[in-house]
């Protein structure tokens, strides 16, 4: 890892994303000194296509949204780095919001809120419903823990010191990295801060949580990083 | 905004705080602004007056009372309910009011989960009201093929014609999941958009979860199975 510039580095975490890779790399570059896709194996052409736009690609070690954090984490060249989705949910825009916080060093980690921001994927049916219990259970039992009032603990749309990160250690290799991350953060002392971002509907695919076989090892990430 | 006449309908009880503030930002939107005041001790009622908005009482049981209220005596085609605390945001209501308009629906809710909340988390009352909140929802859309995502927030508009067809009973807030519930039974579309929910500008919240929770899965069991 070499020493970080000041400016935002923007990373895009894919696997398969070849309909949407496009728009979010064109839609995020006017935001990022630097914009990178983390790849997780992708089948389809999600990296050739990315490649051609002039974002840096890497390859993570394929098992999970977790490695690809981690490998962004490691290769990130500006001291501010945003992670954004490539299925087209989040918005751009809000990048300079999640930013601000950070350059003002008043906060090491600023995560994006679908609850005050508003989420159009994140109601309506059983599968949201387990989801969106189970995620503010869990963002509550971090509140207590640490005295936080978070609302958002699994929003993937975030920026981090890339230094900050640099100095937690990362484990989980799924989804279960963004509860991970923010609670590595506060046990370390670092202020954690949130503002107001909108989930919008995804513009293709769908997600690739699988409620029912993931539960489990988020309630056990959380009771882990809870109780140290 | 439209050729339909609108009110706009402000249930309040010890509200003095911010219903005047509340009654000027509706006004720009509003044929007529109604305050049901529900036997306030604060001056609620004398501060609506002044502030020009028709003032009513309700029986004193609760929002439901007032909603009643509100629907007996509206003399708009359209009414919207907005709250006395600053929480809803005026410039929804043309938004909220264009599909009823146009035919599209009878009523239109105000989301806070498309629309977000800063009120809505991170201690465990929010956490039981938000999930009992869900879960409620999730019933309906189940039961009647919808896809809604907040069958709770008070901010919402109806057509009058409707709000009178179906009859409404409940004394409290259950009134809200009440109005949707036997807007569906009839065959009336139900549809959302986004509003935000603000920090309310004063005071706190009138539900005591604890003690209502009761009556909100007895009023949705009754009308589910209806």
């Amino acid at each position: 890892m070499d020493k970080v510039q000041k400016g935002i580095t923007v990373a895009i975490m894919t696997r398969n994303e070849e309909a949407t890779i496009e728009d979010v790399i064109k839609s995020v570059n006017p935001y990022a000194d630097e914009t990178l896709v983390i790849d997780g194996h992708s089948a389809d052409g999600t990296r050739e296509i990315a490649a051609s736009l002039g974002a840096q690609v890497h390859l993570d070690a394929g098992h999970g949204k977790g490695d690809g954090i981690r490998k962004a984490i490691e290769v990130a060249g500006k001291d501010i780095l945003v992670f954004i989705d490539a299925d087209g949910s989040h918005d751009p825009a809000d990048i300079p919001a999640l930013v601000a916080p950070i350059r003002a060093g008043e906060a090491d980690l600023v995560v994006g809120s679908r609850w005050t921001g508003g989420s159009d994927e994140l109601g309506g049916d059983i599968g949201m419903f387990v989801r969106g219990t189970g995620s503010s259970i869990i963002t509550l039992a971090i509140n207590y823990r640490w005295g936080v009032r978070l609302t958002d603990s699994q929003n993937g749309f975030r920026a981090i010191s890339t230094e900050a990160a640099r100095r937690i250690t990362l484990s989980e290799k799924i989804f279960t990295i963004e509860q991970e991350i923010i609670m590595k953060c506060l046990r370390a002392g670092m202020t954690v801060t949130e503002v107001p971002t909108h989930e919008h509907k995804r513009q293709s695919g769908k997600s690739q949580i699988v409620v029912w076989k993931v539960a489990h090892r988020y309630i056990w990430c959380l009771v882990k990083n809870l109780i140290k | 905004m439209t050729d339909q006449k609108i009110t706009v309908a402000i249930p309040a009880r010890n509200e003095a705080a911010t219903v005047g503030k509340v009654i000027e930002a509706v006004k720009p939107f509003a044929d007529e602004v109604l305050v049901i005041d529900g036997h306030s001790t604060d001056g609620t009622a004398a501060t609506a007056e002044a502030s020009g908005a028709a003032v009513y009482q309700d029986f004193g049981r609760g929002k439901g009372d007032g909603i009643r209220k509100a629907i007996e005596v509206a003399t708009g085609d359209i009414i919207v309910f907005i709250d006395a605390d600053g929480s809803h945001d005026p410039l929804d209501i043309p938004h909220m009011v264009a599909p009823i308009a146009a035919g599209d629906a009878a009523l239109v809710l105000g989301s806070r989960w498309t629309g977000g909340s800063d009120e809505l988390s991170g201690d465990t009352s929010m956490f039981i009201r938000s999930t009992g909140s869900a879960f409620i929802t999730l019933l309906i859309n189940y039961r009647w093929g919808t896809r809604l995502t907040d069958v709770e927030n008070g901010y919402r508009a109806i057509s009058t014609e409707t709000a009178r067809d179906i009859n409404l009973k409940e004394h409290g807030f259950t009134i809200e999941q009440e109005m949707v519930m036997k807007c569906l039974k009839k065959g009336y579309t139900v549809s959302e958009i986004p509003t935000h929910e603000y920090r309310r500008m004063s005071g706190s919240s009138d539900l005591a979860v604890w003690k209502v929770l009761h009556k909100f899965a007895w009023s949705l069991i009754k009308n589910l199975f209806n």
